[in-house]
């Protein structure tokens, strides 16, 4: 049997991916919702949902990098083929479009005005005061790095395809928690 | 295993949609759409579409009879049990494969 991956690991893996796929969900909708004002609050708690659960998913995003990062450590010495460095790739891209996707969003958001209390308990930073065109470009950036981190993760589910059917141990080692 | 990712996600979308566009909130109550042009620019709007917005929420609820909200309620969340159920499961199959 092959070496198993940390469970915390695995255990992060799934839950970033419910999160990821609840984000592109949810944020088809709720921009469909009313524009908010005093009396329309329809976007209020999908949007502090969606702020939520983005946090959440950057601060596991941000230790699966630090395991990945003290296991690379200890095997520098192992010689990776080409798939294998693709899928390192794949990996990175992944990361970093997770974490540029979730603060360019938080950004967006800081600059809109609109506070960020995540979880209803912790309240985060407002880097400044209002701004429109900070907000459209961070907004812009929101925008384009998801749908980037939407291709990437295409290439992701459709490399897993590749190690399903040809019934190697990753698929394996990726289920066992 | 993953159909259970993406149902998790979805029934937990449905519920919160729900829970959102609720019968008697200011929609239904027939208050005009209050649309800013700062809004409008921000999020590359016309004033049409914002308004349409707000009339998307009054035929949900219009459509929607008594019943409907407090079924789909139930469904989404035994539709997040079921999901995370058929997610362990799947975890346990793994576990007992030799």
């Amino acid at each position: 049997m092959s070496e198993q991956l940390p469970k915390p690991k695995v255990a992060m893996h799934w839950l970033v991916a419910i999160g990821v796929i609840f984000l592109f969900v949810s944020s088809w909708w709720m921009l469909s919702l009313p524009l908010p004002s005093e009396d329309f609050t329809y976007r209020q708690l999908p949007f502090q949902m969606h702020k939520n659960v983005g946090i959440t998913i950057m601060v596991m995003v941000v230790a699966m990098v630090a395991l990945r990062i003290v296991k690379k450590r200890k095997q520098l010495q192992i010689k990776k083929s080409r798939l294998e460095r693709l899928a390192s790739l794949d990996h990175l891209l992944t990361y970093f479009l997770i974490i540029a996707c979730c603060i360019s969003g938080y950004l967006s958001s800081s600059f809109s005005g609109w506070e960020t209390t995540l979880w209803w308990l912790v309240d985060l930073p407002a880097w400044s005061e209002e701004n429109d065109d900070l907000n459209i470009f961070f907004s812009d950036i929101h925008l384009w790095t998801c749908w980037a981190l939407l291709a990437v993760v295409a290439v992701h589910i459709g490399a897993a395809l590749y190690h399903a059917f040809k019934n190697d141990d990753v698929i394996d080692k990726m289920f066992r928690l | 295993m993953l159909f259970g990712v993406l149902l998790l996600a979805s029934h937990s979308n449905e519920l919160l949609k729900q829970i959102v566009i609720a019968p008697g909130s200011i929609a239904e109550l027939g208050v005009p759409a209050d649309c800013r042009a700062d809004e409008l620019e921000e999020e590359g709007l016309s004033l049409l579409e914002c308004e349409l917005m707000v009339s998307n929420v009054q035929i949900i609820l219009a459509s929607s009879p008594e019943w409907f909200r407090p079924l789909m309620f139930l469904l989404s969340v035994s539709g997040i049990l079921f999901a995370a159920l058929s997610i362990s499961v799947g975890f346990s199959f793994v576990k007992i494969k030799v």
